[in-house]
């Protein structure tokens, strides 16, 4: 059974050199620009609606093929995160559609602002990920697991269209209002869908 | 008796959850629920069944995502018909089992699980289609009402009402599914859904899934304070939570009854469970919801109008609705509409709001465009870029219809006269998709002289609207404000008539700049009208929010009414005015003011920019100044993003500056007539399946900069779409980008198509998975890595012609 997880976008602290690096200018030492990342990093924060959704799987190898759970994939890149992991977590990540609206509106009006934001609001959800991820790190250790690094569709050869089988799987739309374009896009754009192994720790 | 007719007199069950159940009973995860109306007909009619039993008076078709994007033949599934066919039939059959015909069998609707453009991908009239599809089976195999539920988009629950009226004339109730700060995913508020949805007509609102009642029970509150319908309310059982290793919903079924309780007694009479929620809950509400007394609905008497995210009401304090989206007597605007353009639209629009207004008026009336399609896109482009509430002002009912179908909200309709034929046009559009009417006291006898007159038109207006259903809060009388030049008495019979309008309780609004024409500085005039108008009872007043004596008027009457609790609202707009004398004395005595603008545009401060080049047009020529000032500081600029020591926002604040100082000298040579001779017409798009278009803007506003006409085609756009675009306007350079590798494969036959049909059409590229070798293998003349080579490029197609 999937369960939710929520937090109010305040209690992630993302810097203004998080989102200066997004836009491609960390170190360009202009005010102006500095300015501009904040000014769009509080425009964000403003209106994020941070949800993710996970559920765990079982996964077993089966003659050259990996059975996640809810889909089958021979992506020897994931094979190789997945090595001698029993279990993986699954998850969606958003920071909601009104980021995207923002940035929409400011491509609109002013592309400099428009390119701030969406690079605050990448920002914003890869420390969403980050911080999920502690928490479950912390969480798994006290049952005797430890965690691999999250893996996405379209990293290495596990391929983009696994996106629609864990839309599939989890119900990603109705829970955290992730959804999944014809052309694989996610909406909110701002999203993120990921595994992540559980290996046993030795005794 | 027919369900209305049975909540007409005391409250009604809803049953509860299907999914939760069912995957109990051995539904798999990932299997759609809907399947199981064919394939364990019993396990549905038997739960059905066990909430008849449990006291439910409706019961739900297990059809909540039965819609024709996830279920046709073609697509390996049953088809809709089949689904909804056993869906209907199995509620059909757990009623006969049950052996009581007074209860009855609601259509479930759910979300299609698409976005709506211009955030998804689904466009309105589709998302309209869909639901269409699936109300017209429902009503075909006999469901008593339609419940569309869950939903978290006030434009798709607006298109599924929109179906759901235009398909059947069964009832319509509804219920949104907020977070617990009271906001659906994309932004309403419960008033802005009880507007919207009142508007439309609908039979019962309400919230569903989500939470449990203990939380949903301030949202209930709101939406029963403002809405004069019956209340639904079908929370979860509470939230699921993980423990022991498996996930549980949190509330009990006795807890659950608890708060039910509550949510009765504050008047919900509609009541039911959503996900969570089993026969043993319904049971317990029913038993302890019983005792409570019925409490009928009573009629509010808001006024109120909606954007896609919040309610604007009509009350003490006076609302400016901003009047600068009209062509009349604006050259530019007009230029811009002649050539499709929506930049001046954008630019006030957000402008507008940003100075304080509360509605903006939209029209957009000139001889030689569609004004239909292009009041429909400014609407559309409109409410994309501002969280007010929209005035649909047009005397053409289709324009009218159409901006008002696809307006996400409940709009204001400028407006209707005394005269037969407007009302005849006007009130049917109103009765259909709501919204608030503004009556202007006129008819076919022209504009009375006296109050008596035109107070007797008001009240023609408002009984006739009354045909229509349409009540009297959702009328706005505007007494018309003539000017003084003319007759020394006219502004005493307009403020005679807010007076005793405001008297009988008819809300009032008002063009008032009007009063001053003809005279000299209007604004001194204007501005006191418009406190006289307040200090009579004055609703609304159709102003420019630029003006500052009409502001100055506006915060002191706030102040001085005691409508301003701690002067908070005049204290923010007299320190924005300190704020701006400040602004206007930081010149550099030792600069040329054309060195200054170039500085302006290097720096990207807009603000500098503008006002430097209103200087300089005071002693130079246009031309000049481009070539001296804009045009060597946009090439510093460039130049210095091309070796890489200014960045990419850099590029673009300047960019900006540029273009608002560029702005300045079109508005100055508009106003003499004179027009600028621009490079070659480049269109753009984004290609189909691609809904992300930041990278596309921003070359667009630096092709913009380099002088280049820009055909902005959009994002998302069918190959065939811009192919003929490519005939039409005689194109010879387009520009194509794409943002995945699921996308490059439209682009390359948008590419494929265009060549083959123009093949002088040059055709660039760019996005983020594009690269050279990408790009030549798709058939594209040109691979542009960032803007800068995009205007390059550009540069040289030009040259060649």
């Amino acid at each position: 059974m999937p369960r939710r997880e929520k937090i109010k976008a305040d209690k992630l602290k993302v810097d203004a050199d998080d989102v200066l690096r997004y836009m491609g200018s960390l170190n360009c030492g202009e005010l102006s620009v500095t300015s501009l990342a904040k000014e769009a990093l509080s425009k964000i924060y403003e209106v994020a609606d941070l949800k993710a959704l996970r559920e765990d799987f079982f996964i077993r190898k089966e003659d050259g093929c990996l059975d996640l759970g809810f889909m089958k994939t021979e992506s020897a890149s994931l094979c190789k995160n997945l090595e001698g992991c029993e279990k993986i977590i699954l998850f969606g990540a958003t920071i909601g559609v009104m980021a995207d609206r923002m940035i929409q509106k400011y491509s609109l009006i002013s592309p400099s602002l428009a390119l701030a934001c969406q690079a605050s609001a990448t920002a914003l959800v890869e420390k969403w990920c980050d911080y999920l991820e502690e928490e479950w790190k912390n969480e798994a250790l006290k049952e005797g697991f430890c965690l691999k690094t999250r893996f996405s569709p379209g990293y290495g050869d596990f391929p983009l269209c696994a996106q629609r089988e864990i839309f599939n799987a989890i119900s990603l739309t109705k829970e955290v209002g992730m959804t999944l374009t014809d052309s694989l896009l996610m909406v909110p754009s701002k999203s993120v869908t990921a595994l992540i192994g559980m290996k046993k720790i030795k005794e | 008796m027919t369900i209305l007719e049975k909540l007409k007199s005391g409250r009604l069950y809803f049953d509860g959850g299907y999914g939760t159940i069912l995957q109990e009973r051995g539904l798999l995860p990932g299997e759609s629920p809907e399947l199981w109306n064919l394939s364990h007909p019993d396990e549905i009619v038997k739960l059905h069944l066990e909430y008849l039993r449990s006291g439910s008076d409706i019961i739900t078709t297990n059809t909540f995502g039965a819609n024709s994007i996830k279920f046709s033949e073609n697509k390996g599934t049953p088809s809709l018909e089949k689904i909804i066919g056993a869906a209907i039939e199995n509620a059909k059959k757990a009623r006969s089992i049950f052996g009581k015909e007074d209860k009855y069998i609601a259509l479930d609707i759910g979300p299609t699980g698409k976005l709506l453009k211009p955030l998804g991908e689904l466009d309105f009239e589709d998302a309209v289609k869909i639901f269409a599809e699936t109300v017209r089976l429902g009503k075909a195999f006999g469901a008593d009402l339609i419940i569309i539920e869950t939903m978290n988009d006030s434009y798709e629950t607006k298109a599924s009402v929109l179906a759901a009226k235009e398909e059947s004339d069964l009832p319509i109730f509804v219920t949104n599914a907020y977070d617990e700060g009271g906001k659906l995913l994309t932004g309403a508020s419960p008033e802005a859904m009880v507007a919207l949805l009142e508007g439309m007509r609908v039979d019962a609102i309400g919230l569903n899934c989500g939470f449990g009642p203990d939380k949903m029970l301030p949202i209930a509150e709101r939406i029963l304070k403002c809405t004069s319908l019956p209340v639904i309310v079908n929370p979860n059982a509470g939230i699921p939570c993980f423990k022991n290793g498996k996930t549980e919903f949190e509330t009990d079924s006795d807890t659950f009854a608890y708060f039910m309780e509550k949510i009765a007694l504050l008047g919900a009479n509609l009541l039911g469970g959503c996900c969570g929620t089993t026969p043993s809950h319904i049971k317990a509400m029913r038993e302890k919801c019983e005792k409570i007394p019925y409490i009928k609905p009573d009629e509010k008497n808001f006024t109120l109008v909606s954007s896609y995210t919040k309610a604007v009401f009509f009350d003490k304090e006076p609302l400016l609705i901003g009047e600068r989206i009209n062509p009349t007597g604006k050259k530019l605007f007009k230029a811009e509409l002649l050539e499709n353009k929506y930049d001046y639209i954008v630019k006030e629009s957000v402008s507008q709001e940003e100075e304080g207004a509360h509605i903006l008026d939209v029209n957009v009336g000139l001889p030689g465009i569609c004004e239909a399609e292009v009041l429909e896109n400014a609407v559309k482009l409109i409410q994309s870029v501002t969280d007010l509430p929209l005035q649909i002002d047009t005397s053409s009912p289709e324009a009218m219809e159409r901006a008002l179908r696809i307006y996400n909200g409940k709009a204001m309709i400028n407006s209707v006269s005394g005269k037969k034929e407007v009302m005849d046009a006007v009130f049917p559009l109103a009765s259909k998709y709501g919204g608030v009417v503004v009556a202007l006291t006129i008819d076919e006898n022209g504009i009375p002289k006296t109050a008596k007159g035109r107070i007797a038109i008001a009240e023609k207006i408002i009984l006739e609207a009354q045909k229509y259903g349409i009540k009297k809060k959702d009328i706005i009388v505007d007494p018309l404000a003539m000017t003084i030049s003319t007759d020394k008495e006219s502004a005493l019979v307009t403020l005679e008539c807010i007076e005793k309008l405001s008297e009988i309780g008819i809300s009032t609004s008002l063009g008032v700049s009007n009063v001053s024409f003809g005279l000299p500085e209007r604004e001194i005039i204007t501005s006191s009208f418009f406190t006289m108008a307040m200090e009579k009872g004055l609703k609304a007043a159709i102003m420019n929010p630029h003006s500052n004596d009409m502001k100055k008027a506006y915060y002191a009457y706030l102040a001085l009414s005691g409508l301003d609790d701690n002067f908070e609202k005049y204290i923010a707009f007299a320190s924005k005015e300190v704020k701006k004398e400040q602004e206007n004395d930081n010149t550099d005595k030792n600069e040329t003011p054309v060195e200054s603008l170039k500085k302006a545009i290097i720096k990207g401060i807009s603000s500098e920019a503008k006002k430097y080049t209103e200087m300089l047009l005071d002693k130079m020529e246009s031309m000049e100044i481009i070539n001296e000032a804009i045009v060597p500081a946009l090439d510093e600029v460039g130049v210095s993003f091309e070796n890489k020591k200014t960045f990419l926002p850099q590029l673009l604040m300047s960019a900006e500056a540029s273009k608002d100082s560029f702005d300045v000298i079109k508005k100055y040579m508009a106003s003499l007539g004179k027009q600028r001779q621009k490079k070659m017409k480049i269109a753009i798009a984004t290609v189909k399946g691609d809904i992300h278009d930041i990278g596309k803007n921003i070359v667009k506003a630096l092709l913009e900069n380099y002088d280049f006409e820009v055909l902005d085609l959009g994002k998302d756009v069918e190959p065939e779409e811009i192919l003929s675009a490519v005939k039409k306007d005689n194109i010879r350079l387009l520009g194509l980008s794409a943002l995945m590798t699921t996308t490059v494969s439209s682009m390359e036959e948008t590419i494929r198509i265009v060549k083959k049909e123009v093949p002088s059409c040059r055709i660039m590229v760019g996005g983020a998975v594009m690269t050279k070798d990408y790009a030549e293998k798709i058939g594209a003349d040109s691979y542009a890595k960032d803007a800068m080579e995009a205007v390059r490029y550009a540069e040289t197609i030009n040259e060649e012609f």
